[in-house]
């Protein structure tokens, strides 16, 4: 046998130069990723190696890379001669728990960054903003004026005028004490929310676990078939791709449904290029082939789902049992599909959710041994169908060439991809890309439902991941206390999306609303949000614009005043997600420069807004309350002292099936609660949704790139970003080792486009639209939908020839679950000459 | 005898540039200067893909570095002796302090893009040195390549792209021991090398 297999590699290795690299291609693959010139750097004289076996003084030190990237990994940092001079991996005893990526090795270069902000700043008064002419401050002038402003604002204007908004900047516990101090003042919470629709959806149908909606990360291995759906996944989950490959390995298939050829799709079984924004049909045409065949899981609908709850056809709402007329005391805790579970229903408790058994005799669930869950009734003179005969009829205009015709897949395509779902055990590793577009509502919605029709949910191997799972929620022994003080004002809550809206109107859901002032701190919306030139326009009438952060970003060169903040490195914190791991972040180094840590801030801040006691801590101080709590005490036995002796300490199983009898779902019903009875918006509570509409899954048009958009004739490309490997958003791109290997922003076009639009490879090219333009080096790539093109997110302003990409995007957005649309966007491409 | 080699599970890498900086890091490699380097196999830039959407699409990545040849073509025609095969371990080393930077070994190496030569003292994006406190010394009109980490390999380790690849696609280890994971692997799998035709004999298998 082995001689047999030594022949069969002696015979690949004589037919290496056909089947591999010849010379002819080897060549031409290196051409294709060199290329990349040197960056400027300081000119120095050689620099001496320290001689063999003379070890110098070194110090290594655990840091924690947090850029929400979904990895979190745990960093070696060796400091010699107080200097940081090398990140690397932290070893572990099981090699699948060890992980890092080419960014984490660049810490270097992000702590001793030239773009680094280094003191405190004022923009020169008269200057315009982003006109980079800089006052620098103290740190007592910077929070004197800070908090001057503020209550001036507050005295003038009320306390929703003082506003916070913050991205995923840093992933850890550091980040949480600002809303410390923006609950104590009441102040108006502007979320991002980038990426959330989809996240939203899966939380409030499937509610939020220990391992958000999903299995341990490690569950994966144990997968048969692997849907990667609307994910970059090599890319976007590239912290999971080991456990991806080790389900390969055990003979599991990939199967990736994409517009793009990504990696993932040259690396799976079966790809499906589906045309962009019809998910939801492809997804509602998979449920509808199952029930049609008899391969939906009805036991599993049956016990773990909404599915047997009846339905009131004149109102939308479930039958409950005062209406049916049967006796039964109010509870708590009963499906409404209004909440996030956990006992949101804390009033007087509703009248129990009303089923049929296989007679059509209506009685409460838990009388009934074998529920109905198809049907339609008439119960006590109220019209009523089960939820997921409501689903069905949803799912019915769906048919194999109804969603063949929409998703551009064959038939044969569609049933063969319903089929692999159904070869379980069956994981569904989904990402962002469906809800960056505007229609990603009800594909999200649709997405969410095949798990729990196929019953491809509740076992090993099957279930939800991706972005929407295996990633911890974090550690449910923290204090969350911590964010409340005795001065706690109720705040307003809203979407960086309205933002124009608000200062147009001066007055959010009914309230007045005179945003006076933004802080901005772990993020940077106006590199990696959306609708850029739309914010910027509505910050114009904000007066005060303030951003703490590492680096001169986007949002900080647009800002008023900035203040400096230390690199991950450079303060003590702890972060409880996205690994199942409390693990410490020491500091490697002091602060540098006169930055502070976002404690440190909060507590200048907190004192000068005569916040009192409560806001005079320091770091540890506050990392010590976080970690104050019966739960990490007497359960884990942590305090923050042990576990900065410890660092590194387990806190979630890496055993964990989720939706099923034993762990039920942590909705309100304990069910998957696929139909909702009342639908209302996150955020903009005043406008009213299309109950019907958003009780279920529904495929609808984006809200920019669909078919009979007349825009097309003037913009027909629709622009895409990819998640990319040397960033994450806008964090590392101005690292010179990685821009060695990528050196500025690209877009890449289908060939057919390119020649269409007069474009070879290596040009420079305009995009445009209303909105704003942008230039990019063009590279031609087949990988990419005719029609569609796609560059890196995100690149930092002066990274551009001319423009911004983000400019390019709207704020358009739908209203149950808003979220940035960034794929929804069209845009003309035409060559650029750059002025010599 | 020890005979160190590298097996990459093309299956798995998907170009994360891991193992680029990792090396990079390690070394402290100047500006520009990188001994290892993720090429695709495709289109005519970096990730892009040839042939025609959807159906007749190719895109393969093969990380390469200096393939350790056992039969290297560098070391014959170095007139000084500055690159040169480790008996002990396989390695082909390159000394800065030999090396008189005429270039040779860069024409006769059929795997264009693992040398690289110092035309200009060499420069850094930060003013000390990172890295391994004993990484290789830079040296203008020098020729420089991957030394499988000699520094590190002196201390018993692996070198720095083989510590941690995020797609557990790198392996490591004795060709010359047939109990060895990387040995085992190279029976059991089918792999490919780059331009055997050139008799190079490299000691890096790319698993396919």
């Amino acid at each position: 046998m082995q001689e047999e297999k030594l022949q069969k590699s002696s015979a690949v290795l004589k037919d290496a130069p056909r089947r591999g690299l010849t010379r002819r291609s080897f060549l031409k693959a290196t051409a294709a990723t060199a290329g990349a010139a040197a960056v400027a750097g300081v000119a120095l004289d050689t620099l001496p190696a320290a001689a063999e076996g003379q070890k110098p003084q070194e110090e290594v030190y655990q840091g924690i890379c947090r850029g929400n990237c979904g990895g979190g990994c745990r960093i070696a940092v060796t400091v010699r001669e107080g200097k940081v001079v090398k990140t690397g991996p932290i070893l572990n005893e099981d090699p699948m728990e060890n992980l890092i990526c080419a960014r984490g090795y660049t810490h270097t270069q992000r702590i001793y960054a030239p773009e680094r902000i280094q003191y405190p700043a004022r923009r020169v008064e008269g200057t315009p903003r982003g006109g980079g002419e800089w006052e620098r401050l103290s740190w007592d002038d910077a929070i004197k004026y800070i908090c001057d402003h503020w209550k001036e604002y507050q005295k003038e204007f009320g306390d929703s005028s003082i506003a916070y908004s913050y991205g995923a900047g840093t992933y850890a516990q550091n980040y949480y004490v600002y809303m410390r101090l923006f609950n104590s003042l009441g102040a108006t919470k502007i979320a991002q929310e980038n990426d959330m629709t989809m996240l939203n959806y899966s939380w409030k149908m499937l509610g939020m676990s220990l391992y958000m909606v999903g299995n341990s990360r490690k569950d994966q291995v144990n997968a048969h078939t692997t849907f990667i759906w609307g994910c970059n996944a090599s890319i976007g989950t590239f912290n999971r791709w080991k456990y991806l490959m080790a389900s390969r390995d055990r003979g599991g298939k990939l199967v990736v449904i994409d517009p793009t050829y990504t990696v993932a799709a040259q690396k799976a079984d079966f790809w499906a290029p589906i045309k962009p924004g019809t998910d939801a049909a492809l997804a509602m045409a998979m449920i509808r082939y199952w029930h049609e065949n008899g391969k939906d899981d009805k036991q599993y609908l049956a016990t773990m789902t909404v599915a047997p709850f009846l339905v009131r056809q004149d109102t939308g709402k479930f039958l409950r049992s005062d209406e049916a007329g049967i006796a039964a005391e109010r509870e708590a805790g009963v499906a409404t599909g209004g909440g996030f579970g956990l006992g949101m229903d804390q009033g007087e408790g509703k009248f129990p959710l009303v089923a049929v058994d296989e007679q059509g005799n209506p009685g409460l669930l838990k009388e009934i041994a074998a529920p109905a869950i198809e049907g339609e009734f008439v119960i006590n003179g109220i019209p009523v169908k089960t939820a997921y005969t409501m689903l069905l009829d949803r799912c019915d205009e769906w048919t194999l060439p109804a969603a063949s015709a929409k998703c551009e897949l064959s038939e044969d395509v569609i049933t063969q991809l319903a089929e692999m779902y159904l070869d379980g055990p069956t994981m569904l590793h989904t990402g962002f890309g469906i809800d960056h577009r505007g229609n990603g509502d009800g594909a999200s919605h649709a997405l969410c439902v095949l798990p729990l029709v196929s019953g491809q949910i509740g076992k090993k191997g099957a279930g939800v991941s991706g972005n929407l799972a295996g990633a911890t929620t974090g550690f449910a022994g923290d204090n969350w206390m911590t964010v409340v003080t005795s001065k706690m004002k109720p705040g307003a809550t809203t979407n960086m999306t309205y933002i124009p809206q608000i200062v147009e109107e001066q007055q959010w859901c009914g309230q007045p609303m005179h945003l006076k002032s933004i802080f901005f701190y772990c993020g940077n919306p106006l590199g990696s949000y959306s609708g850029t030139t739309a914010l910027r326009q509505a910050f114009e009438n904000v007066d005060l614009l303030i951003t703490a952060d590492t680096v001169w970003s986007d949002t900080a060169k647009y800002s008023d005043v900035v203040l400096p903040v230390p690199h991950w490195f450079e303060y003590e914190t702890y972060r409880t997600c996205p690994n199942d791991y409390l693990d410490f972040n020491d500091a490697a180094i002091e602060p540098q420069f006169e930055s502070k840590s976002d404690c440190d801030i909060i507590r200048l801040l907190g004192l000068g807004m005569d916040l009192g006691p409560e806001f005079d801590y320091d770091n540890a101080g506050f990392h010590a309350m976080f970690l104050d709590s019966d739960v990490a005490r007497d359960q884990y036995g942590v305090t923050w002292e042990t576990l900065k002796q410890q660092k590194h300490i387990k806190m979630a199983p890496d055993e964990f099936i989720y939706g099923n009898q034993f762990i039920p779902f942590a909705t309100e019903s304990g069910r998957a609660e696929f139909y909702f009875e009342n639908p209302v918006p996150e955020f903009d509570k005043s406008r009213q949704l299309d109950q019907e509409l958003y009780a279920l899954p529904f495929q609808s048009d984006p809200l920019e790139t669909y078919d009979t958009n007349p825009l097309l004739e003037k913009y027909p490309i629709n622009l895409m970003t990819h998640r990319d490997k040397f960033k994450v958003h806008t964090a590392f791109a101005k690292c010179p080792w990685l821009l060695e290997i990528q050196p500025e922003p690209t877009v890449e076009l289908n060939p057919i486009d390119a020649e269409k639009y007069g474009i070879s490879e290596n040009d420079y090219v305009r995009c445009y639209n209303d909105r704003g333009f942008c230039v990019f080096k063009a590279h031609l790539d087949p990988s990419l939908r005719p029609g569609t093109a796609w560059t890196e997110h995100t690149w930092l302003d002066d990274q551009y020839k001319a423009g911004h990409y983000a400019d390019l995007t709207s704020l358009a957005c739908t209203h149950f679950f808003p979220t940035n649309t960034p794929f929804d966007t069209l845009v003309a491409v035409e060559k650029y000459e750059l002025e010599a | 005898m020890t005979h160190y080699g590298m097996a990459i599970d093309l299956k798995r890498c998907v170009a994360c540039h891991g193992c680029t900086l990792a090396c990079k890091s390690a070394n402290n490699l100047p500006d520009g200067v990188r001994y290892n380097n993720v090429l695709t196999d495709g289109g005519q830039y970096m990730d892009t893909a040839r042939g025609t959407y959807p159906n007749d699409l190719y895109r393969k990545y093969y990380p390469v570095s200096c393939q350790h040849c056992e039969n290297p073509a560098c070391v014959k025609v170095c007139p000084v002796g500055a690159t040169y095969k480790d008996p002990e371990t396989g390695v082909v080393r390159q000394d800065s302090d030999k090396c008189i930077g005429c270039r040779m070994c860069i024409s006769a190496c059929p795997y264009t893009g693992v040398r690289s030569f110092n035309w200009e003292e060499p420069k850094y994006s930060l003013d000390f040195p990172v890295g391994d406190y004993d990484a290789p010394q830079h040296v203008k009109h020098t020729v420089e390549k991957c030394r499988f980490c000699y520094q590190r390999l002196a201390k018993g380790q692996t070198p720095a792209c083989m510590e941690v690849c995020g797609a557990m696609a790198r392996h490591w280890g004795d060709l010359d021991d047939p109990d060895s994971e990387i040995s085992q692997l190279i029976a059991t799998r089918e792999w490919e090398q780059l331009l055997p035709e050139m008799g190079t004999k490299p000691s890096v298998y790319y698993l396919i």
